[in-house]
């Protein structure tokens, strides 16, 4: 554990608060490591390779524009203790916390862009959201991170409503946690799209802290090449009439490995809940893999809750009534591959919407042939 | 839930029902002094007149096992367990001059069976089934084995089956279940007393229903059974096993191994009916089950399924799996676990695919009631090879109560393009419409309740033999009749 010990001393100008919230993540850090893959939530998903590399944060990658309604407040000490090394790292070595406050309806999305750097970063950002604020935020992470270790934390207050649309395309190493507490009647909409990287891991997790809370969170990912991409979402239903819904979806090329474990927690405090899972898998490559656990943890007996998760390869009578009406093989292949990536990222926000399309014609199998279907409809 | 408050006087009640079987049959004991070391290997091995062959595997297993930790994984918690204060070794006294036939049993033996509801004798008449009754740890009585050996059938008491088929034995024992496989795996390899052992030649199908019953009687003494269940080539047998223990204040600590082995074209179907002592409304003085079962379908086109109603032990871990080996081989797994009071239960299947065009199936319906902690943890893995593999599953939870917990925890890894893999799962409270349909019938609220859990467990129900059917169909009433929170 010698990366950890040699970790780069945190700015001295920072208040004090601050500092002792760096010394306490250092120090839990120390304590643990880095994950392993005999630590259960790191299973399938290997960074023995950071072990040694070099994490000295650089200069600050993360590039914003606020919209009117969008504050910058001066930053606090808020930790998030215990959510995991990555997090802890991240608090440790993060340059700042950009701390931003939405008021209102506010008309324009907040952009918030993370050019990957060959050097080691750690952006930080809270968001909050003032009582019966609305707001859509946009993520983008390009570039070719050699590490980049985020946390962003969305506070949404009562009757909020957050559309969240996270963009992952950053070609490197990319770990990720977004942090989301949810007070009473607020609406939070989660959107991701992972579309490639050599590691891509996304931790999820939304608290739903205020009576009826609702969470809508949906994506999906391609791992492709020899590209992982590990997404684990989390639900804590922690008061009551609160609902949850998780639908993601991933395809699985060449020798691509896609981890998706996904855990809903109904709390003995979170009853009446309702809170929903599903999870679908192509595995396209024959050296390919799928690894998925979704995980319901129920302590309340005023619950609707389900789960489903699917693997495999397409459905071979779709395939054959499209081949029987005279669609060549690759479009048909192309045809069922995009409306299967598609469907859990219905609703996106206009403003993102071509934009996601041509990620997904970049990236999924069968585009060409498809794109030539489109011409010859024009 | 203030309109139900009348309701709630009955429910309690019916929660609260005390353990039918809980009753202790006083009869002496040949026992060893508490506590393990190679010495208590060494003598139990010595007591059961052990090839040297098998006391060497035993004390090999021990060594692992010192070497192991405790797996404290499982979704169950339990005071620590002390390996020292426990005897290896309990066996009835007339161990000299075993009884051959029911008549020379020991009558307060039959008595206890009586008081379970398990007539041996009319058992042999009526139902045809052959039974090899555990008695603690030695078999006292086995039926039906001249019918049995007409076959070509071996069934018969492990210790039996090493004394006269032990080139079977020692050819199979460990197979599927390494001693190193886990910690109760290594520690029941080293001290087991006792179990059964059933062989069945190629092309024969076992003419009836194999069936042991377990019994848990002496106090302090944990019991490690070992079964080991063979079908060569185009055989079929199914195997029932279903236990019930005395009431007692001390915990007990059960660590079984069971092992199947089905050859090309071979069948087996394993049920399971446990009803052991759970425990006092507070969990205390429960069983504690730790049992590893997995079955390999090593042939071509074999199967193996596994059927199981777990009602009883204060904390059951418990995963029967199946590797399925062969190619077009096929596992299932159907369990209906029910978790009252303190109760907690962490059990599922693993379904190892390996060989082309394997399919498997799994059903599990878990029923939570009062305090009650159950979690399903599966895992379905699909190999590289497993060209073409199936699988389906469906585990659907139960609450009857607010303070009770339903989890579900299932593993799956894909690494085949061509296999077809679906999970489904439901967790929902017992349906208030259902309740008020069958209360506005006439029926009462312990009827109510019985019917409607046992519309959600018939999927597994269906699966059981007759003669068990009926009896685990009594057992999840007796357990939960009008538990309506």
């Amino acid at each position: 554990m010698t990366l950890i010990e040699t970790l780069p001393a945190a700015p001295k100008s920072e208040p004090a608060a601050m500092r002792s919230v760096r010394a306490a993540a250092h120090e839990r850090l120390r304590a643990t490591g880095l994950p392993t893959k005999k630590t259960e939530d790191w299973r399938f998903t290997n960074v023995a390779g950071l072990v040694g590399a070099d994490l000295t944060p650089g200069a600050s990658t993360l590039r914003f524009e606020l919209p009117a309604g969008v504050t910058r407040e001066s930053a606090a000490a808020d930790a998030l203790p215990g959510a995991g090394p990555f997090a802890d790292l991240n608090a440790a070595l993060a340059e700042e916390t950009v701390v931003l406050r939405a008021e209102g309806a506010v008309s324009a999305p907040l952009e918030l862009t993370y050019a990957g750097a060959e050097h080691a970063s750690y952006p930080r950002v809270r968001l909050e959201l003032a009582r019966g604020a609305d707001l859509t935020l946009v993520e983008r992470y390009d570039g070719t991170s050699a590490l980049t270790d985020g946390v962003v934390e969305l506070v949404l207050g009562e009757g909020a409503r957050l559309r969240h649309v996270r963009l992952q395309r950053d070609g490197g190493k990319l770990v990720g946690l977004v942090a989301v507490r949810q007070e009473r009647d607020s609406h939070y909409g989660a959107h991701v799209l992972t579309v490639g990287g050599e590691l891509q891991r996304l931790d999820l997790r939304v608290t739903l802290a205020g009576k009826g809370a609702e969470c809508d969170l949906r994506g999906f990912y391609a791992a492709r090449g020899t590209e992982l991409v590990d997404h684990h979402v989390r639900v804590d239903h922690l008061a009551e009439h609160g609902t949850s819904h998780q639908r993601f979806r991933g395809i699985a090329d060449d020798k691509g490995t896609a981890v998706f474990d996904s855990q809903a927690i109904v709390h003995r405090t979170g009853g009446h809940a309702e809170a929903h899972q599903e999870n679908r898998n192509l595995l396209l490559g024959p050296g390919a893999a799928v690894h998925t656990k979704p995980h319901l943890e129920i302590d309340h007996d005023e619950v609707v809750a389900s789960h489903g998760a699917t693997v495999g390869a397409l459905d071979a009578d779709s395939l054959f009534y499209l081949r029987s009406r005279g669609i060549p093989e690759a479009v048909a292949r192309g045809i069922l591959i995009h409306a299967f990536a598609h469907e859990p990222l219905t609703g996106l926000p206009e403003a993102v919407r071509a934009e996601v399309d041509a990620e997904l014609l970049r990236v999924l199998p069968e585009s060409e042939a498809l794109r030539g279907l489109a011409e010859e409809l024009q | 839930m203030t309109e139900t408050a009348p309701q709630d006087a009955a429910i309690t009640e019916a929660l609260s029902r005390k353990y039918d079987a809980g009753f202790i049959t006083e009869i002496e004991q040949d026992q060893a002094p508490p506590g393990l070391d190679e010495n208590t290997v060494r003598f139990i091995s010595a007591k059961k007149k052990e090839p040297e062959w098998l006391l060497e595997w035993r004390l090999e297993a021990f060594r692992r096992w010192q070497k192991m930790k405790e797996p404290r994984w499982a979704k169950v918690d339990y005071p620590a367990i002390d390996y020292q204060a426990i005897s290896y070794w309990a066996a009835p006294k007339s161990d000299a001059d075993r009884p051959k036939s029911l008549d020379e049993v020991d009558p307060k033996l039959l008595e206890t069976y009586e008081k379970l509801g398990i007539p041996l004798h009319e058992r042999e008449a009526l139902a045809g089934v052959a039974v090899d009754a555990v008695f603690d740890s030695v078999s006292v009585h086995t039926s039906f084995r001249e019918r049995l050996a007409e076959v070509g059938v071996i069934f018969c008491s492990f210790s039996e089956a090493v004394q006269e088929h032990p080139e079977l034995v020692r050819k199979y024992l460990g197979k599927v279940v390494p001693t190193t496989d886990n910690f109760f795996v290594a520690l029941n390899s080293a001290v087991f007393s006792d179990g059964s052992f059933v062989y069945i030649p190629p092309g024969v199908r076992c003419p009836m229903e194999l069936s042991t019953y377990f019994r848990i009687n002496a106090a302090n003494t944990g019991q490690f059974e070992r079964t080991l269940v063979i079908a060569d080539r185009g055989a079929y047998v199914s195997y029932l096993e279903g236990c019930t223990a005395p009431q007692r204040d001390e915990n007990q600590l059960h660590a079984a191994v069971v092992e199947l082995i089905a050859h090309e074209d071979a069948e087996i179907k394993y049920s399971t009916v446990q009803n052991w002592y759970p425990g006092d409304e507070t969990g205390k003085g429960g069983i504690y089950n730790f049992v590893t079962k997995r079955g390999l379908c090593d042939g071509d086109r074999s199967k193996i399924s596994w059927t199981q109603v777990e009602t009883g032990s204060a904390v059951t871990w418990k995963y029967p799996s199946c590797i399925l080996k062969g190619d077009d081989s096929v596992g299932e797994f159907y369990s209906v676990a029910l978790s009252n009071h303190a109760q907690q239960a962490d059990t599922g299947t693993k379904m190892i695919h390996l060989g082309k065009r394997t399919r498997s199936t799994i059903i599990s319906k878990g029923i939570s009631a009062g305090r009650g902690q159950q979690t399903y943890r599966g895992g379905v893995r699909i190999g590289r090879g497993a060209e073409g593999a199936r699988n389906y599953t469906q585990c659907d939870s139960l609450l009857i109560g607010s303070e009770c917990g339903a989890h579900t925890v299932p593993y799956v890894e894909v690494r085949n393009p061509t296999a077809q893999l679906e999970h489904e799962a439901t967790t929902s409270k017992i349906g208030e419409d259902q309740l008020f349909y069958c209360r506005q019938r006439g029926l009462s609220e312990e009827d109510a309740v019985s019917l409607i859990v046992n519309g959600f467990a018939k999927q597994v129900l269906d699966e059981l033999p007759m003669e068990f059917a009926v009896e685990a169909q009594k057992l999840l009433g007796v357990s939960l009749e009008g538990a309506v929170g």
